[in-house]
């Protein structure tokens, strides 16, 4: 192999590792049920909703979503909640981004709480980026 | 050794063309023509609009998204209390600023009003400093003689707040020659007007570093 295709080679193969030196990739969901639930931009950087649950309380829905850090390096997550009614319409103008820093092998609880009692379903859409 | 060397070279040439195409801009679709402008008023410096719900973080100072999280962190932690239930009657009190900043705290109470409001959970009757304009308009129906009777706002018909919606706002600011760490807390409460008791009460805190 000439050595400029090797050096090629070798930023290619650079360019498509994990970030995280032996890491392996993460789902964003710990399983399909969770996955179901989740609108993701790109990859979380080894985040991972773990559980997710929900109740009514007062008529209004209130989802817990506990996220795991896998990775040693820290990761930010911008999230919020998008909430449905029971025609598929979104409730309300949607919430802002909330940022969130997790340390390396942090567990985080996000919470939301339906805008009212005409939202019956919601997604939780994440992204981000390393810290 | 051959064929793998081959494979490998597919490969990276693959990924090179890929990551070249990915980089390219799009082409701009085609005008008839060129010069023909668009309806903006538009000058040299380039202005965009924005994402109103997105992460600002221009300066560490009290800004837009720290107002719409407050505003959502207390409207949901209210709607999920009892205190709510059978649609009871509001208004807004005083919200006292003492941060070292200007904030407008009547806008964080607008936009919970609003969210509130709009729940359906709640009715908000006039607060004191919306008192006025409203007096005005039944005295103008009542007493200026102008109005026939049938349809005419009646005095004495105001409903009165159940529960009356108070806080405050604090700042701790921590500088060093390199470092500004501001920590915001904003503390809300429900009061029972008749009683004075605290029916609900909640705090958000945020906290927000930059370096030069």
């Amino acid at each position: 192999m000439k050595p400029s295709l090797l050096l090629i080679t070798l930023s290619c193969l650079l360019a498509l590792a994990p970030i995280e030196a032996g890491a392996q990739p993460v789902s964003p969901a710990a399983t399909d049920g969770i996955a179901s639930k989740m609108i993701v931009r790109g990859d979380l950087n080894g985040l991972q909703v773990v559980d997710l649950r929900s109740q009514v309380r007062n008529e209004v829905i209130v989802v817990q979503a506990e996220v795991y850090n896998f990775y040693q390096s820290d990761a930010r997550l911008y999230y919020r909640f998008r909430w449905i009614d029971t025609g598929g319409m979104q409730v309300g103008d949607g919430e802002v981004w909330k940022p969130l820093v997790f340390l390396g092998r942090q567990t985080q609880y996000l919470k939301g709480t339906a805008p009212g009692p005409k939202a019956s379903d919601f997604f939780i859409e994440m992204s981000a980026e390393p810290r | 050794m051959k064929p793998i060397t081959l494979t490998l070279s597919k490969i990276c040439a693959a990924a090179l063309c890929g990551i070249t195409l990915g980089g390219c801009p799009t082409s701009p679709p085609i005008r008839s023509d060129p010069a023909m402008s668009q309806p903006v008023v538009q000058f040299t410096r380039q202005v965009g609009y924005g994402d109103s719900k997105a992460v600002e973080t221009v300066t560490n100072e009290f800004g837009s998204t720290d107002l719409q999280m407050i505003a959502e962190k207390m409207v949901g932690s209210m709607l999920e209390h009892p205190a709510l239930t059978g649609r009871p009657t509001l208004t807004l009190s005083q919200v006292r600023n003492k941060t070292s900043e200007y904030i407008d705290t009547k806008s964080i109470m607008n936009s919970i009003q609003t969210q509130l409001v709009k729940s359906g959970k709640v009715r908000f009757v006039r607060s004191i400093d919306e008192m006025q304009s409203g007096v005005d308009e039944l005295q103008r129906q009542n007493q200026s003689g102008l109005y026939k009777s049938q349809g005419k706002a009646k005095m004495g018909n105001m409903t009165a707040a159940k529960y009356s919606l108070e806080g405050e706002i604090v700042s701790i600011v921590k500088q060093t020659a390199n470092t500004k760490d501001v920590f915001y807390k904003m503390t809300l409460k429900l009061y029972d007007v008749e009683d004075g008791s605290i029916e609900w009460q909640d705090e958000k805190e945020i906290r927000k570093t930059s370096r030069r």
